[in-house]
């Protein structure tokens, strides 16, 4: 498939107050009281209701929309325990860089002591090792009396676990995961026959939750024109009890902010008769629960364009399409042509994927999470070229179609 | 600001992006109107399949999704 041949368009005033302005909405919507913005939280709802004022105060009529999030957010009461004695001594493991909560785990608040189990030994009463978790393994090992279940898992480039609020069906024990190293050596012990003991909690719980997506209406359209909608995420995955920030500054308020900077520059620059508007979607991280919700109701034959990360783009922007989108991803190309941005397919499982399975043409499109969903994605990871790059290629996206339509 | 042509766009087909390829250990094409329930997503453990999508009711196979980043092979959305 080629692109339709058009010329460049003026994609507006890229200029550093730009850049300054998106950093100004990544930093407000990362900021501490705030909380991660996890959905369902006042954290959430804070930052839900400074993006309504934030629109309004470009000129949208901006509101909010809730809906039931039943069964699907995993939340920490507090933060778990994870202790280890050998003969060497006891080990205080430290919570996302040696261990974390592992989302089938059962809710289990208090401490479970038991000996460490091969998973073919004596598993009774024990933590059990295992290589990776199967819910039918998970309810075996609850019948015979094991104590709860450990795995291995790796670690991100800084050496922190991702923290995540979405997963599987809990099971029947405490299941934790520590770092593939400390498995290897809890392994070992076993097969030496030395004293091997875990203490451990895991206090992760699944809660029912109100979410709120925000709107925000440039521009109505006239009947059978054009009407595009940008979406971002703004939800996280909140901050852990005790006060650990997660403040989701590229996953996904770098999203958030190049949207509202778009919308803003293409308010002044589109005809009179195309339609605009932003949905900053909630409860992404809780499995896109927000843009399920918006699809039902949306506009039949709205293009939707949404930004999942946009905080450090590396060779080229990851695009992924459904639905039917060629004359949109043609725009795109050409856009990104016209830009420099490079593109790519690549999977962006994220709330595009919502509004192609009701039916629209939707593309979403990546430019980088460093630090993802750990404490390290803070707003100086957020590259401005990078909000820069992203405001330029959805302008020029949204101009083309306007032109081409 | 007009923008001039550059080395930008699409590398490769455009239809390309309809159905992309797993990138680092995450995640695997989208659920498309070509795609049946049983269209394995990705050989890689994240998002599992479309009907895992669509039972977890989630852009993805929650249940994938968890393993890929418990894994720590880290995941996307």
């Amino acid at each position: 498939m080629t692109s339709p041949t058009v010329g460049p368009v003026a994609t507006g005033p890229t200029t550093p107050d730009a850049a300054g302005r998106m950093h100004a909405v990544v930093a407000r919507l990362a900021a501490g009281d705030f909380q991660g913005r996890r959905v369902g939280t006042p954290g959430g709802k804070g930052a839900a209701a400074w993006l309504v004022s934030h629109l309004e105060s470009l000129g949208a009529q901006a509101f909010t929309d809730s809906f039931p999030v039943r069964n699907a957010v995993k939340e920490l009461s507090a933060i778990p325990v994870l202790r280890w004695t050998t003969a060497s001594g006891k080990q205080n493991l430290v919570h996302r860089q040696d261990f974390a909560e592992h989302l089938a785990s059962a809710y289990t608040p208090g401490l479970v002591t038991g000996p460490i189990a091969a998973p073919d030994g004596a598993v009774a009463g024990a933590w059990v090792l295992e290589p990776s978790y199967n819910a039918a393994r998970a309810a075996e090992l609850a019948d015979v009396g094991a104590a709860g279940i450990v795995l291995p898992r790796g670690t991100d480039d800084a050496g922190l676990m991702p923290k995540m609020i979405a997963g599987p069906a809990a099971c029947p024990l405490p299941v934790l995961s520590v770092r593939t190293d400390l498995f290897e050596a809890m392994t070992a012990t076993v097969h030496s026959g030395q004293p091997s003991e875990i203490e451990g909690s895991v206090p992760l719980r699944t809660v029912d939750v109100e979410g709120g997506n925000v709107h925000g209406i440039f521009r109505t359209p006239i009947e059978g024109s054009l009407s595009v909608l940008l979406t971002a995420h703004f939800d996280g995955v909140g901050d852990d009890p005790g006060g650990v920030r997660f403040p989701a500054a590229c996953d996904n308020a770098s999203g958030v902010a190049v949207v509202v900077e778009t919308a803003q520059r293409l308010h002044g620059l589109l005809p009179a008769e195309v339609g605009l508007a932003v949905a900053l979607l909630d409860a992404e991280e809780a499995g896109a629960h927000g843009s399920a919700h918006h699809a039902t109701y949306l506009a039949a034959g709205t293009l939707v364009i949404n930004m999942d990360g946009a905080a450090q783009l590396h060779q080229a922007a990851a695009v992924e399409a459904s639905g039917p989108a060629h004359s949109l991803l043609a725009a795109l190309d050409q856009a990104g042509r016209e830009t420099g941005v490079a593109l790519r397919g690549q999977a962006m499982p994220s709330d595009n994927r919502r509004y192609a399975a009701a039916g629209f043409a939707a593309v979403g499109i990546g430019m980088g999470m460093p630090g993802y969903q750990t404490p390290a994605e803070t707003p100086n990871r957020v590259e401005a070229a990078t909000l820069l790059a992203a405001a330029d290629l959805i302008t020029a996206t949204v101009l083309h179609l306007s032109r081409t339509a | 600001m007009t923008t001039t042509p550059t080395a930008g766009g699409f590398t490769g087909e455009l239809d390309q992006a309809f159905a992309p390829a797993a990138a680092g250990g995450c995640c695997g094409s989208a659920p498309s109107a070509t795609a049946t329930a049983e269209t394995p997503a990705a050989t890689s453990p994240c998002c599992g399949t479309a009907a895992e999508a669509t039972e977890a009711g989630s852009c993805c196979g929650t249940a994938a999704k968890a393993e890929a980043v418990e894994a720590g092979k880290g995941c996307c959305g």
